[in-house]
């Protein structure tokens, strides 16, 4: 009974239906023999509700209903969800769908309306963007069936409860996977860098094609063969590449739902995957107060697995960062010369210049690549006109932030010390290229 | 279940309070009502149950309309008494008892105090101690019970005296003057407390409305003059007992009461509720799962550049703004135009010029601007303002 009662739902249509009666009764009030018919059709309108609700109820098989996703979602990324549908009721009916999404994304007027014919399974998509990793708990698929005279509405309660993770995203990693390989980054705006510094390791000697160095051409082997033959090099393969990623107060700030951390996240995993694939080592470095969390680089097979399963379970409590702490981990564990992405933000350059010295520390025993983020946020208030007095100081003193960010490139250059200042959305692309860069450049 | 003891706990406390309510000695009903329906001591289900004895084979009707609806719209033909704490009749009511006494009726009033026009024709002033309302009722049963008393002297037929408790007399006329009225009782000061009209009807007024509640007209004492009273009213004609003016229409109180009564009105009525009802209970229900909310973070930055914007105005230092603003114009030159920016002469204007393609009048305006304020030239609001301008249409910010 009590199941009945919260299945059980009315339409609009009646709401409307007992509206027109209430005008009918009140017209029979001028008009007097409209009273009886009013009377009557008030009788009729209650046992059609009551039909309707029998034809909806009595069928005991009614809707299946089920969603299919993936296990594993991708941070930041679209994710598809299906929900397949089947009527068994032997009517055609109108059915309005209310998927019970995860409470992280804050989604509560998700639904679908669509008809259901008899045993024909229908397929409804949609895609949902997480932008935090961790569990995500689906609830159960409420669907709300109303029969042809749409009186009455019943829901059913369909599917299971379903927990899924959200790990860092695996699908930006593939996707740069193949293109880093095939050498198209370009199309992503990652440049084809000029190989400035060769190997001088011998791998083989092939054919020439254009573009290829001529001074590797292999003059012997292209007299014996009768066209022209290059040699080549082999790069430079089992460097260790280590994604430091600051875990602070700073890497909280979000752009576009998405946290720092978690954009950090997200490229270390595509960057890693691709260390791996040119066949150097690649590791993980968390810290905040102090070192959290260390994965030494390796190229065994299952690193990236390892790499991927310790991105995804990263907490932080949003500390403030230690970079001594940092490089004495470093200097510690880490014996070979490696290249170091540090994923941090600087909003000043005081706050720069308090890091500075572990920095040229780390910088002396490695490759540092010190990356941070253009504010992305301001750039709306720089290239807007402004109005009065006030709003030409907040442009300026918008204008004084990023100029702030580019005089920190120009101070860590004048150290030593990579960086890469990118706009949040752009950061994977901007590492990769840079990776190829100083790869290319036999920098490490 | 966490809380269960708790609420068994207070289920439990309120079953017991509800026991020991229901359990109390019931305190006897002081209120005054002379409602026929009443058995309290000052209800006056006993004069109604009395009367065919008491008043020689009349007949008493309750009723609880007006005397204006009960005699002209309803055209009844009976004697009435009216009985209440208070009686103010207005002109309408008025003139239709005098109607009424003039056509030979008998119209008893009884209250302790009078008003309204009635009393104004006839010249009544009640000297009032209405104290029962007033007391606890403790202590009216103690002064009923008690030993003072007043008695009242009956100034026609027998001129018996009656006894009544002092509680139960407290209230008389002024002496009169006028002749028309004549004086049936008084009090032992020697005030009025029942007076007549005559005009081929008569009209009573009484100022001792407690003689007709239960507790008086059974008292021993005190029964003879409620019996006296109402051997005013002509033997065998019936009697209508008026409640109208002490507890009112005593019917639906409900502001709806004028639809209820058109049957197609009330049915819209019903239908309305039914709605309403079936609406709160299938459509306030749930479609989906709770979401709690949680709030995603803000990037605040926005607001922290309005701030520092703020801050840095309230100094107002529009110099130091300005220096800001071109130190920045000169990295912006530097890193898309490739142009050094340590002299601003001639020649870089014309570099820029082409570098840039804007119209030459518009850069080497900027550039004057430039000059001036690195050359330490006092800068105004209006120089910043128009600075900003200028900026502007270079970066191309329309």
């Amino acid at each position: 009974m009590k199941q009945f009662f919260r299945s059980y739902y009315l339409t609009p249509r009646v709401y409307g239906g007992l509206g027109v009666l209430i005008a009918i009764f009140i017209l029979a009030y001028v008009v007097p023999w409209l009273f009886y018919p009013a009377e009557i059709l008030t009788y009729l309108f209650l046992v059609a509700i009551v039909g309707d609700s029998l034809v909806l109820f009595l069928n005991k098989k009614g809707i299946t209903a089920e969603r299919i996703c993936a296990e594993k979602f991708s941070n930041g990324d679209e994710n598809l969800v299906k929900l397949v549908l089947e009527s068994r009721f032997n009517f055609p009916v109108q059915a309005t769908v209310y998927d019970e999404l995860p409470e992280q994304f804050q989604i509560r007027d998700h639904q679908f309306h669509t008809a259901l014919k008899p045993l024909e399974p229908i397929e409804l998509s949609y895609n949902l963007r997480p932008v935090k990793r961790g569990s995500y708990q689906f609830g159960i698929i409420n669907v709300l069936v109303v029969s042809p005279a749409g009186l009455v509405r019943r829901r059913f309660q369909l599917g299971t409860e379903r927990a899924i993770a959200v790990y860092p995203s695996f699908v930006q990693m593939r996707k740069y996977e193949l293109l880093a390989i095939s050498n198209q980054l370009k199309e992503f705006g990652v440049k084809k860098i000029r190989r400035i510094g060769n190997n001088m390791e011998f791998e083989q000697i092939k054919n020439y094609v254009s573009g290829d160095d001529y001074r590797k051409v292999n003059w012997k082997a292209t007299a014996r063969k009768g066209h022209l033959m290059v040699n080549q090099y082999q790069e430079e393969k089992s460097q260790q590449v280590y994604s430091v990623i600051d875990k602070g107060r700073v890497m909280q700030q979000p752009f576009e739902g998405l946290s720092l951390l978690d954009y950090s996240v997200n490229s270390s995993l595509a960057i890693s995957n691709i260390a791996l694939k040119k066949g150097d080592k690649a590791g993980i470095v968390t810290f905040q107060d102090k070192v959290n969390s260390m994965l030494p680089a390796s190229n065994r097979n299952m690193q990236l697995n390892l790499i991927l399963e310790h991105l995804y379970k990263q907490k932080t409590a949003y500390k403030e960062s230690d970079f001594s702490r940092l490089y004495i981990t470093l200097k510690r564990k880490v014996n070979q010369r490696a290249l170091v992405l540090l994923y941090t933000n600087f909003e000043s350059l005081s706050s720069m210049r308090r890091q500075l010295p572990s920095m040229r520390k780390i910088a002396q025993q490695h490759l540092l690549v010190c990356i941070f983020f253009e504010n992305t946020e301001v750039d709306g208030l720089i290239n807007t006109s402004a109005n009065d007095i006030e709003d030409v100081y907040t442009k300026g003193i918008a204008e004084q932030l990023v100029f702030e960010k580019k005089q920190i490139v120009k101070e860590l250059k004048s150290h030593g010390i990579h960086t890469i200042l990118t706009p949040p959305k752009e950061l994977s692309v901007n590492t990769i290229n840079k990776y190829l860069e100083l790869k290319s450049r036999g920098l490490i | 279940m966490k809380n269960g003891k708790y609420i068994i706990a207070l289920v439990a406390l309120v079953v017991i309070y509800i026991v020991y309510e229901l359990n109390k000695p019931k305190p006897t009903d002081w209120s005054v009502t002379f409602s026929h329906h009443s058995s309290t001591p000052f209800g006056s289900k006993a004069l109604h149950e009395l009367a065919p004895n008491m008043f020689l084979g009349n007949t008493l009707n309750s009723s609880n309309r007006t005397v204006f609806e009960l005699y002209k719209e309803d055209g009844i033909e009976d004697n009435m008494l009216i009985v209440a704490s208070g009686i103010g009749l207005g002109k309408e009511d008025t003139e239709i008892i005098l109607d009424q006494v003039a056509e030979g009726k008998t119209v008893l009033l009884s209250a302790f105090a009078y008003g309204g026009m009635l009393a104004d024709t006839f010249g009544l002033v009640s000297e009032t101690q209405d104290v029962i309302r007033l007391m606890p009722p403790k202590e009216i049963e103690a002064a009923l019970l008690g030993e003072s008393s007043v008695s009242i002297n009956l100034k026609m037929g027998t001129n018996q005296t009656f006894q009544y408790p002092e509680l139960g007399a407290t209230s008389s006329f002024e002496p009169i003057e006028s002749d028309s009225l004549e004086i049936l009782a008084e009090n032992e000061a020697g005030n009025p407390v029942l007076l007549r009209y005559r005009n081929n009807g008569q009209l009573i007024f009484s100022s001792l409305p407690l003689a007709f509640t239960n507790y008086f007209t059974l008292l021993s004492e005190t029964t003879g003059f409620t019996e006296a009273q109402l051997s005013l009213f002509p033997e065998g004609e019936p009697i209508v007992h008026n409640e109208y003016y002490q507890l009112g229409r005593m019917e639906s109180g409900s502001p709806l009461r004028a639809v209820l009564a058109i049957p197609a009105l009330r049915w819209a009525t019903f239908v309305l509720l039914l709605g309403l009802l079936a609406f709160l209970i299938f459509q306030a229900k749930r479609k989906q799962r709770i979401i709690p909310v949680v709030r995603p973070l803000a990037n605040l930055t926005l607001e922290f550049v309005q701030t520092l914007g703020r801050l840095y105005y309230r100094q107002s230092d529009h110099q130091n703004l300005a220096a800001k603003r071109i130190l920045y114009w000169k990295e912006f030159v530097r890193s898309h135009y490739n142009l050094p920016t340590q002299h601003l002469n001639e020649a870089f204007t014309n570099e820029l010029v082409k570098k840039s393609g804007k119209e030459k009048a518009q850069v080497e305006v900027l550039v004057k601007h430039i000059q001036l304020i690195q050359a330490g030239e006092h800068v105004s609001e209006d120089l910043l303002l128009n600075f900003e301008k200028k900026l502007n249409e270079f970066y191309g910010i329309s």
